[in-house]
Parts: C-alpha cells; sequence; structure tokens
C-alpha cells in the first residue's frame, strides 16, 4: 500500500551512486554518510523538493548494491557506509541501469511517467571491473542525465565523460571537498526540482559549482 | 495500541518501554499522519528526550500534543527556530555530530525546563516581522533572496506549516512563498477570470492563476487565453509560456491574441457548404483545418516578429498554442482544434461522456514538449488538427498542461474535470474534496471568481500555472 503511486504523480528520481572501495574509508566515507543527513534535510524543507524528489542510494566497492531503493524524500533513511574492496563501477552502472528500468515509470499511454532521471556518481579510482559495455549500453538507452564525478588524482577522466554528459572534478576526498559537493549535489536537486517542467536543459539548470573549494567542471 | 488493561492508568504510555521497532513504527505514522519527514521528526524526538529517540520509553501522545503545537502562526514558529538553535548551541544537548544539523530543527515550544528560552524568544521578535511581512510579497529583494538560499541552506532543516492546506490534523511541511517578481517588466495579473454570455444558450467562463511554484520563485505566470466569436463560430485559445523561457508570458500572450483574431478574420462568413447541414463534407474540413493551420503560422510568426524587435532569441518566447473553434450544426456540433505542445481539449456531452481531442506531445520524459517556435514545427501543423462532430455537446473545455496533468491519463480521466464528485486526489484549500467544474463552478452566482478559486485546488506534486477556458451549455445545466 506505500507503494501505490498515483498514476498522476510525476517523481524526480534521483540516483546517487557511491564509490566505496577501499581508498573511500575513514573519513571520505563518513562526510559522504554526514552529507547524505544534510541532503535528506534540506531537500524536505523545500517543498517543492518534498513534493516530488525520490532518492535512491548504489555503493560499488567489489560488487555493487542498490542501499536504498527509490524512495520518497520523506520516508527516506540516510544509509550507513562501509568502504572496502575495489571499484566494480562496471557492475554499479549494470545496476543502475536495471534499476533505473524497473522503477522509474516512463510516459505511456495510461501513465504520465516520471521527470527524467538524475543520476550522480561519486568515484575516487579507475574501475577495476569490466566497465565498457556497461557504461556504454547504459548511455545508449538515454535513461537518465548523468553527473560524473571523480575525486582525487586517482580518477580517470576518459571514464567520466564516457559515463556522464556532465563531468565534475573534484581536488581530493578531504571531508570538506566532499561535504561542500554533497551540498552542491543537494542545490543542484532543489533547482533541478523546480525547474522540472519549465523543459529547460540540464545544464542551464545546474547551479554553480563552489570551484573555491577545489570542485569544478571539466568542460 | 497499549493494552485495556492498561489504558486506565493515565501514564502508562511513559511507563511502557517500546522496542525500537515499537517507536519507529508510531514515528512513521505520525510522520505519515503530520507530512513531516521521518528524520526530522526523529530529530525532534531526540532533542525532546535529548538522547536518541529509541533509547528511552517516550510518550507519543506527548509528541504528537508538541506537533500539534507546532501548527502555530509563522512568527510562533520562527521564534521557536531561532530559541532552538540557539537552545542547542547553550546547552549542548547534541547527541552526536552527524545529528547536529537535525537537532536545529524547530521543536516547539522546546524543553521548558530553560530559563533562558523566554529571552531569546522576545529577542527574537524583531526577525519575526520582516519574515511574515515577506509573505506579502513587496519587491524587497533582501528578503526574495533570503528565500531562494533557504531551501539549500547548510543549517535550515526548516520545517514550517503550509498554511493552504488548512487545519485539521495541522500539517507541518515546508511553506510555500508567494513572492512578487523582481523583474517588473511585463506584468501580468497573478490571476485573471472572465465570464461572459455568449448567446442565449452558451457561455464562457475563463480563469487563470499563478502555480504555487511561481509564487515561491518570485516568478509571474507564464499562462494566457482569449476567446471570441464571430456568426456560429467561437473560437477559444491557451497557451502556455515555458517556464525556463524569460518572456514566454508574453509569447503566450501573442500566441492567443494572433490565433484568435485569425480565425476570426477567416471564418467571418465562412459556412459549411454540405447539403446535408448535420454532415460537413470533406473540403469544407479541408478548409477549417487551413484555417486552424494559418492560424498557429500567424501565432508562430508574431513571436518571431516580436523577438526580432526586442533583439532577442525566438526561445526566450518559447510558448505552446491550443486553439479550437466550435459551431453548432443542425442537431450535431462541429469542434475542430488544433494542438501545439502539451494541454488538452476536452468536449463533454449529455451521455456523460468525455471526448479528448488531440494528443499532448510529451517526450518519453514529459519535459520534452514542442513550442510554436520549436525549429521545422510547422511542417507537422496539418497533422495536428483534430476534428469531432457529435450531438448534445454540454460543455467544451480547453487547458494548459498545468490543469490537464491533473488529470492524467486524460483519455480515461478528464470526464472528472467535468462532473467528479469528488474528483480523484484534488482538495480545496480547505481540506474539502473538489468537484467537477459542471457541479461547482456552473453553479455558481459569480462564475468568474467561483473558477479562479477553483483553478487553486491543491494536489501533491502540482504546481504549475492553471489556465482553462469553458464554454457551456448554460440553458441545459
Amino acid at each position: 500500500m506505500e507503494n501505490a503511486i498515483s498514476t498522476s504523480l510525476r517523481r524526480l528520481p534521483v540516483y546517487v551512486l557511491i564509490d566505496c572501495s577501499g581508498s573511500m574509508s575513514g573519513e571520505p566515507i563518513a562526510a559522504l554518510e554526514m552529507g547524505f543527513r544534510s541532503l535528506m534535510a534540506d531537500l524536505t524543507s523545500d517543498p517543492q523538493s518534498l513534493d516530488t524528489v525520490w532518492l535512491s542510494v548504489i555503493t560499488f566497492a567489489s560488487t555493487a548494491e542498490q542501499l536504498v531503493p527509490l524512495t520518497d524524500i520523506v520516508d527516506f533513511d540516510p544509509p550507513h557506509l562501509e568502504a572496502g574492496g575495489t571499484t566494480a563501477l562496471g557492475e554499479a552502472i549494470e545496476l543502475l541501469t536495471e534499476r533505473l528500468l524497473a522503477e522509474v515509470r516512463p510516459t505511456t499511454p495510461e501513465q504520465k511517467g516520471d521527470w527524467k532521471p538524475m543520476v550522480y556518481v561519486l568515484t575516487d579510482g579507475s574501475p577495476t571491473d569490466d566497465w565498457e559495455g556497461p557504461v556504454d549500453d547504459f548511455r545508449s538507452r538515454e535513461l537518465a542525465s548523468v553527473i560524473a564525478c571523480g575525486a582525487g588524482p586517482e580518477v580517470d577522466e576518459g571514464v567520466l565523460k564516457r559515463l556522464g554528459q556532465t563531468v565534475i572534478r573534484l581536488h581530493d576526498t578531504q571531508p570538506g571537498t566532499l561535504g561542500a559537493f554533497m551540498k552542491w549535489v543537494t542545490m543542484s536537486v532543489n533547482t533541478v526540482s523546480r525547474s522540472v517542467g519549465t523543459r529547460a536543459t540540464l545544464n542551464e539548470m545546474l547551479p554553480d559549482l563552489p570551484e573555491e573549494r577545489g570542485i569544478r567542471l571539466v568542460p | 495500541m497499549g493494552s485495556d488493561k492498561k489504558q486506565t492508568e493515565n501514564s502508562d504510555i511513559r511507563q511502557k518501554a517500546r522496542t525500537k521497532e515499537e517507536v519507529a513504527s508510531i514515528v512513521r505514522d505520525l510522520a505519515k499522519k503530520y507530512r513531516i519527514p521521518k528524520v526530522v521528526l526523529e530529530a525532534r524526538l531526540t532533542s525532546y528526550v535529548a538522547e536518541p529517540y529509541y533509547q528511552r520509553e517516550i510518550d507519543v501522545y506527548e509528541v504528537e500534543r508538541r506537533l500539534r503545537e507546532l501548527a502555530e502562526p509563522e512568527s510562533q514558529r520562527t521564534a521557536a527556530k531561532q530559541q532552538q538553535s540557539e537552545a542547542a548551541t547553550q546547552t549542548g544537548k547534541v547527541p552526536a555530530s552527524a545529528q547536529q544539523r537535525l537537532v536545529n530543527a524547530p521543536i516547539a515550544p522546546s524543553p521548558p525546563n530553560e530559563g533562558q528560552e523566554s529571552r531569546s524568544a522576545e529577542k527574537s521578535k524583531a526577525s519575526v516581522k520582516t519574515e511574515s511581512a515577506t509573505d506579502m510579497g513587496g519587491p524587497e529583494p533582501q528578503v526574495a533572496r533570503h528565500a531562494e538560499v533557504r531551501g539549500t541552506s547548510d543549517e535550515a532543516t526548516e520545517v514550517a506549516m503550509d498554511e493552504s492546506r488548512g487545519p485539521a490534523p495541522a500539517p507541518i511541511a515546508p511553506e510555500w512563498k508567494v513572492l512578487e517578481p523582481k523583474d517588473r517588466t511585463e506584468p501580468v495579473d497573478h490571476e485573471v477570470c472572465k465570464s461572459v454570455d455568449r448567446d442565449e444558450h452558451w457561455k464562457i467562463v475563463a480563469g487563470s492563476v499563478r502555480g504555487k511554484l511561481h509564487a515561491h520563485k518570485a516568478l509571474w505566470r507564464d499562462d494566457a487565453f482569449a476567446f471570441d466569436w464571430t456568426d456560429d463560430w467561437t473560437i477559444l485559445a491557451v497557451s502556455d509560456g515555458a517556464g525556463s523561457a524569460r518572456i514566454s508570458r508574453v509569447g503566450a500572450r501573442i500566441a492567443c491574441d494572433e490565433a484568435v483574431e485569425t480565425l476570426k478574420t477567416l471564418l467571418t462568413n465562412f459556412r459549411p457548404s454540405s447539403a446535408d447541414p448535420d454532415s460537413p463534407s470533406e473540403p469544407d474540413l479541408m478548409r477549417i483545418r487551413t484555417f486552424l493551420v494559418e492560424a498557429a503560422r500567424k501565432a508562430q510568426a508574431g513571436i518571431l516578429r516580436e523577438a526580432k524587435a526586442r533583439s532577442c532569441s525566438h526561445k526566450d518566447l518559447y510558448a505552446t498554442l491550443l486553439v479550437m473553434v466550435h459551431r453548432p450544426l443542425d442537431r450535431q456540433h462541429l469542434v475542430a482544434a488544433i494542438q501545439v505542445g502539451d494541454g488538452a481539449v476536452g468536449i463533454f456531452s449529455g451521455d456523460g461522456n468525455c471526448t479528448l481531442m488531440g494528443v499532448a506531445d510529451h517526450g518519453e520524459y514529459s519535459s520534452e514538449t514542442r513550442f510554436l517556435t520549436t525549429p521545422y514545427i510547422e511542417h507537422e501543423f496539418e497533422q495536428r488538427v483534430t476534428f469531432s462532430i457529435k450531438k448534445d455537446i454540454r460543455c467544451l473545455a480547453a487547458m494548459c498542461d498545468g490543469v490537464s496533468d491533473d488529470f492524467f491519463p486524460e483519455g480515461e480521466r478528464l470526464v472528472e474535470l467535468f462532473v467528479g464528485d469528488p474528483i480523484k486526489e484534488l482538495k480545496q484549500k480547505s481540506g474539502e474534496p473538489v468537484r467537477g467544474v459542471m457541479r461547482s463552478v456552473l453553479k455558481e452566482a459569480d462564475k468568474a471568481n467561483a473558477l479562479v478559486e477553483w483553478l487553486k485546488y491543491e494536489k501533491k506534486g502540482s504546481s504549475d500555472d492553471r489556465t482553462l477556458l469553458l464554454m457551456y451549455r448554460n440553458d441545459l445545466l
């Protein structure tokens, strides 16, 4: 009964994919956990986001897991994150594709679809699994607006560009940087939720990045 | 929940130790009832009992009473917020650093055993005044900026009551602001309505209201409508300016006016030539289609001309167009429409059925619509014309997507707009159910204002401008 969603309600689905490989353990992962708490608090204090945003969290290390299925922001529980293992980005994208197809409602004659989903992928390294196939398959389906974010020097920018329409670099994985990043994610979800239906493009909608915190857009 | 024996005791709730699961389910119920985020509620409970809520027996009724108290005028809420954040820093009751932000959530009126509270509440009164003044709008740039950042500010776990949702049970949700646009160019009224007697049978009533998202973002209403008639022909038009376009309200206005004026000229003296007065011939229909296409072309040309005159991009004037013409035949009615972009035209007839004309074109994800000045759209104008010949029409409705989306899928549900009793998922501001326009608006004396009030219904996730044009048989209501 909790899953009975009105056929005429348009949701803004937001998927956040977090790299939980060993290099993220300790402060970075704690900063992200905290980031989710304030994201939750901020989004629920905006009337438009509260009405429309649904959130899912997928983590990937040696394997990928959907920690939080797509959930009404009101019912969202900030997840507990654990880091350790390698970087199975390919598996994460495969899982993302599967979840998008299962959880997001396209527009059909019988049903008004959701707004185009937003996907944020945060990684601090290079993929350790077979990623090209899943990433290319995912891109070709055009299921979502993807913002690919790389933190620290180990990131392969080529992978990010192949994955997302928008690519963002974080200078490092310091808690301050990740905190500022999560805040930007929150702001961008807020602005996108207010812009749905205005038919603006993704880049028009995204707020400015906090460059002073070492976060910048890759042209 | 509690066993019957214990109900007699006053303090049973407080004394009963609850499992984490029990409390979690109570919290979930409360969060649902008051529509507040679960974490915010948890944070409130945490500040109330001064430790993670599930580690202690809590009096849920006491908590609920406090929640109800939160449903107070904004001034008190603001005071409470300030007082709470002060209390949090002063008393150091914050349990864990990760919780810190959440504990700043307003809990009102905070735990009673703290002396400094009343002082801080008074102190905050000055700020309260400016705060509530924002609601009435007024071009107050500072205040408006405050509204913009509020949703994203770091410690603003602000949970205010949405005044528009009615009193019981008092909902506690972030508040929709009503702000005046800072950009004072090209002003339009936030609400407009018109009611006209077309002739002895037909009346027209039209209304358009600014959506709550535009009010919240201090933007103008982007929708427009126009109507007119000539001989037996009636012309109705609505247009929805794109929310992302800077002056789309101007585009929408031009689109409606150009289309209606063009059709009025073309239809004057045009009578179906068919021998059978009840069945227009193929050439007649072709001509009407040509007229509608011409109306869309003129609307498009008008927008392009305006863009040139203003030296701006036609994208700044992006607008949809939906025009319909109606003519009574002998025992039937002819309705023809052209639709560019989303929105809907519905025909309600005496048998209680609703016919939907045209198909709105949104892409796989609904944000991808088309506009009058989308390149090469003019090649599609012809195929965007639809006809309907029907008996016993009682009401015609043309609307922008701000209304039609709330009746999705329109093919099945648009009939509710006319006679729904009640209409699913729609609520009046007072919390009362909403009934179809033929059962409510059209039965009122002042139909224009009744329509504007009707258009202000509440529906979760629906915050667009809303525009609805109705033409109805007054003598057959």
